[in-house]
């Protein structure tokens, strides 16, 4: 069982990501709708995963909650978003996401970018 | 006779090297040379007692001609004078064998002829020397018409440049274009460094050194591509052509050239990549809008079927999911290139097959998948009928073809068949306990059966089933 973080603005995509998570067998503690917001989450609950929208609320970006969680909480991301063409290379770097999911989801698409990082990574540094 | 050892002085007349006539102060023709005739293509039979304009009549087309005027004061003042007098250059058309009049330009000196003894000053007959210099005018003419033409036409600024002087002769354009008054050269002094001031600081040291280069080698070709700052702040964007030329008589080398204002098409051209750039990101941020549509109805969905506790209920809400997907996978195909209105349906058929393995947890069931297409472009609205027939075909033959514990594959082939037509199989390999679909399917899947018609008809398209080794269904339909 994993620790999931969601930084997602939108609502509905927002719990039914945490229901595909708990139907998983994971636990998620929170929803966070902006950068500053996930990073002050995740910086008191220390989450394994941050589940990662890169267009946010409030005009903030994905990609600046990804670099900080990974840099300087080493918290690794799943990005989840209709945008992945406004991630550039250095950004990639920077963030080294777990994978990068285009939206829509396909059915079952999460679960086996979620199982083929467990196996390749222990997430987290705890 | 003694004068000319025993010759006829008709013979010294004959072999000038000019063109001649003897005309009395009338103008009546007396003897013409024979360099004359030739000259004007005329036998002495034509000319001989008669005036020089019955010989000779004025262009009919150029009413404007004042030879005759010119000619007949020109000698006038010849026998009021005593003296040879030069006409000016002017133009006489001479009407040839034909009819026609060809485009002569002359230049003529009158000389008096004092053959009265009685009156050695009256002049009596006059020789009347005649240059063609056709050739020389109207080339002259042509070349500076041409000059002046490429000047004024193009708006173009001429200049030579003198580059160890730094003089600069050009034309007022030149000045203009720089913002200098074309009519007062003290604020340039005809140098050259005055104008290169104004290129912008940023250009200013390319185009010094892009001069000196072209000095360097006679020949070379002068490329300036610059921004120019005039002293009101406005910007141009002008560029140089030329190139440089060894002066024959001084030796001395020479920058020729041209310099053009682009500034209209330099700020069109920005305008109109502003205008991609800024289509590009509207059409960048509708796709980012679809695809989160589209993600909030399966979340949406995916939401109802965890709420769901009937089971026959969840496998429709499942069904649901997947027929959304089907839809959506096409959308993940657009935008890949320019054209919106149709996709490569090989590509979008690869990410089709990729989904419903997922959907359908082939991997887990021991299934495959395969898919075999042509590249084929199809337009969006059938690619979305393919897509949504494909997924129901395939879905089938999940549910209906094997068993729990049978493997198998499922093929998707998409190929051009014959007259334009386009032929869409899906078969699968299984003899599972629903693989009779001929009485199974019909109650079963209601819905998947009509969604296959329905998609078919929309495709324009034929449906055609049969049971060989496995389930097999053909959908032809035109490109």
């Amino acid at each position: 069982m994993l620790k999931f973080l969601i930084v997602e603005d939108n609502f509905l995509i927002a719990i039914d990501l945490e229901a595909q998570l708990l139907d998983m067998g994971h636990d998620v503690i929170g929803i966070a709708t902006t950068a500053p917001a996930a990073i002050a989450m995740a910086s008191v609950a220390k989450p394994d995963v941050a589940i990662i929208d890169l267009q946010l609320a409030e005009g903030t970006r994905g990609q600046d909650a990804a670099i900080a969680l990974w840099q300087d909480f080493g918290v690794p991301s799943i990005i989840v978003s209709g945008s992945l063409h406004q991630v550039t290379d250095s950004e990639k770097s920077a963030m080294a996401p777990l994978a990068m999911l285009s939206k829509p989801l396909m059915p079952g698409e999460l679960r086996r970018a979620i199982n083929t990082a467990g196996r390749s990574a222990s997430p987290g540094r705890d | 006779m003694d004068h000319y050892d025993g010759l006829n002085p008709g013979i010294f007349f004959d072999a000038a090297a000019t063109a001649q006539l003897v005309v009395t102060p009338d103008l009546r023709i007396v003897a013409a040379n024979k360099r004359y005739c030739a000259l004007l293509g005329r036998q002495p039979r034509d000319l001989i007692g008669y005036k020089v304009f019955e010989a000779f009549p004025a262009n009919p087309d150029d009413p404007e001609s004042s030879a005759e005027a010119a000619l007949t004061a020109s000698i006038e003042a010849v026998v009021a004078t005593g003296k040879e007098q030069q006409m000016p250059l002017r133009q006489h058309d001479v009407r040839e064998a034909d009819g026609r009049y060809a485009t002569r330009y002359w230049r003529v000196l009158n000389s008096p002829i004092f053959a009265d003894d009685a009156q050695p000053d009256k002049v009596t007959h006059i020789i009347h020397t005649a240059e063609d210099v056709t050739r020389n005018t109207l080339g002259e003419r042509a070349d500076a018409a041409r000059q002046r033409a490429a000047m004024r036409g193009a708006e173009l600024s001429y200049f030579e440049l003198d580059p160890v002087s730094g003089r600069l002769i050009r034309s007022p354009q030149l000045d203009a274009l720089f913002g200098f008054d074309p009519n007062d050269t003290n604020d340039t002094n005809d140098a050259v460094e005055p104008f290169l001031e104004r290129f912008h600081a940023d250009d200013r040291i390319e185009a010094r050194a892009e001069i000196e280069r072209v000095a360097r080698t006679i020949g070379a070709d002068l490329h300036l591509n610059s921004r120019i700052i005039l002293p009101d702040g406005t910007m141009r964007w002008v560029i140089g052509r030329g190139e440089s030329v060894r002066d024959p008589d001084t030796q001395t080398v020479r920058i020729v050239g041209i310099v053009l204002d682009v500034t209209a098409i330099r700020e069109n051209e920005a305008r109109l990549s502003e205008a991609l750039a800024a289509r590009d990101l509207m059409i960048a941020e509708v796709n980012h809008r679809v695809k989160n549509s589209l993600q909030m109805v399966t979340s949406i969905l995916n939401l109802e079927g965890t709420a769901t506790v009937d089971p026959a209920a969840r496998a429709s809400l499942r069904a649901a999911t997947a027929r959304v997907n089907a839809v959506a996978a096409i959308h993940a195909s657009l935008y890949e290139d320019e054209d919106v209105n149709s996709v490569w349906i090989d590509r979008y058929l690869k990410r089709l097959t990729t989904h419903l393995r997922l959907s359908l947890s082939s991997d887990a069931r021991g299934l495959q998948i395969t898919y075999d297409a042509e590249s084929i472009r199809l337009d969006t609205d059938r690619a979305v009928s393919l897509s949504l027939a494909v997924n129901e075909l395939v879905t089938n033959s999940f549910k209906h073809a094997y068993g729990p514990e049978d493997d198998g594959t499922v093929t998707i082939t998409l190929r051009r068949a014959d007259k334009n037509m386009i032929l869409l199989e899906v078969a699968d390999d299984g003899t599972g306990p629903g693989a009779d679909r001929a009485s199974s399917d019909a109650k079963s899947s209601g819905l998947g059966q009509r969604l296959i018609a329905g998609m078919a008809a929309s495709l324009d398209g034929t449906i055609e089933q049969d049971q060989t080794n496995g389930w097999r269904t053909r959908i032809l339909f035109p490109e």
